[in-house]
């Protein structure tokens, strides 16, 4: 088996239905409000935790799975060390003050929370901003690390050297801890 | 019909989050993430200020096509559940200029500094959940940071906050 990998406009007619369906998924999932991604940082709702945990172990299993009987491919862009540290702790200071992800804000704005415009503003006014010190950051933040290593094929599921598994089990492990602690004041 | 209008729970909403980047891999056997989308929205909006007048209009790819989906999934899925409600403030304290500095500067400055984080790690959220499902060391260094790091934020100015009130009705207290 074989991935689909559409081309040409049926590409782009997939990418829109696929696109509404993941702007439902995201609005029902409660990952566009504001209020929720507050109260989850504060670690006082765990709906939204244990949405995002469940669906990343999920995804690491559902992909494991995936690969075995090819019907998905590895495509994951070159990744360094300090700019993913230093642009995670950034977007960490972002997400307190916007409480938006770009999908996020896209969804609030089609949800009727105009507020969210500022956020995409703020996110569209840093592209160009990048782009006049992407050489200055060429020379210096992607020099002082060697590329991190690309993800390869796991052989076996219940190998004790699969990360897929440990990577799942302590993701479900933390929800169950996030269920038991944080709890959802809405249940 | 309830499906569209309640909440879902999180074993519903999970799975299927998972489900759609799995599908959206299958279907289109390439990078997903918006940062590219977003880059090309950028710059034609840079380059129709520059010049003065609308920029000549860039091809609509599957990059961009997903993005406007998106838009218009969460349109649908407002008016279909009729939870579309017009808001240009989110609820907080303070009077109407407090209000809309925060509302404008903070959302202006978090999506800044979100957008800059991004484009270091190299994808959007969305992209960096789909590579860590893939075991992308990168993104999970990105994810953990960022989570860690606005976790730790959040509960400090949160205590900060409440101290600050607690200091407030003591005062008013020690008056009275």
């Amino acid at each position: 088996m074989e991935p689909l990998g559409l081309t040409g406009n049926y590409k782009l007619a997939a990418a829109i239905i696929m696109g509404m369906v993941t702007g439902f998924v995201i609005m029902k999932s409660d990952l566009p409000w504001r209020d929720s991604v507050l109260t989850m940082l504060r670690l006082r709702n765990g709906r939204l935790i244990k949405t995002i945990l469940l669906a990343l172990a999920l995804g690491l299993v559902g992909f494991y799975f995936g690969q075995h009987y090819g019907l998905v491919r590895t495509h994951v862009p070159p990744t360094f060390f300090w700019p993913a540290l230093i642009g995670g702790i950034l977007c960490g200071l972002g997400l307190v003050a916007a409480a938006l992800t770009p999908a996020g804000a896209l969804v609030s704005i089609a949800a009727g929370k105009f507020y969210a415009i500022w956020v995409l503003i703020g996110m569209m006014i840093a592209l160009p901003a990048v782009k006049v010190v992407s050489g200055v950051l060429e020379r210096t933040l992607y020099t002082w690390s060697e590329p991190l290593s690309m993800p390869e094929a796991v052989p076996e599921l219940f190998s004790a050297g699969n990360p897929v598994l440990y990577a799942a089990g302590t993701l479900l492990a933390l929800l169950l801890l996030v269920h038991f602690t944080v709890g959802d004041p809405e249940e | 019909m309830s499906l569209l209008t309640s909440k879902w729970p999180f074993y519903i909403s999970g799975p299927l989050l998972a489900l759609t980047v799995l599908a959206n891999l299958y279907i289109f056997d390439d990078e997903l993430g918006m940062g590219e989308a977003l880059r090309v929205i950028s710059t034609y909006s840079v380059d129709s200020v520059a010049e003065g007048e609308l920029a000549a209009a860039p091809a609509f790819d599957w990059q961009l096509g997903f993005l406007a989906g998106i838009f218009l999934g969460a349109l649908l899925t407002g008016f279909l559940a009729d939870s579309c409600k017009a808001e240009f403030m989110p609820e907080m304290e303070g009077t109407f200029t407090v209000k809309t500095l925060k509302t404008v500067l903070g959302g202006m400055g978090g999506g800044f500094l979100i957008m800059l984080g991004l484009q270091l790690a190299g994808d959007t959220v969305y992209g960096s959940f789909a590579a860590a499902i893939q075991l992308s060391t990168g993104s999970w260094i990105f994810l953990l940071a960022m989570v860690i790091t606005a976790a730790a934020l959040a509960i400090l100015l949160e205590r900060r906050a409440n101290a600050a009130q607690g200091k407030g009705k003591s005062k008013k207290k020690g008056e009275a």
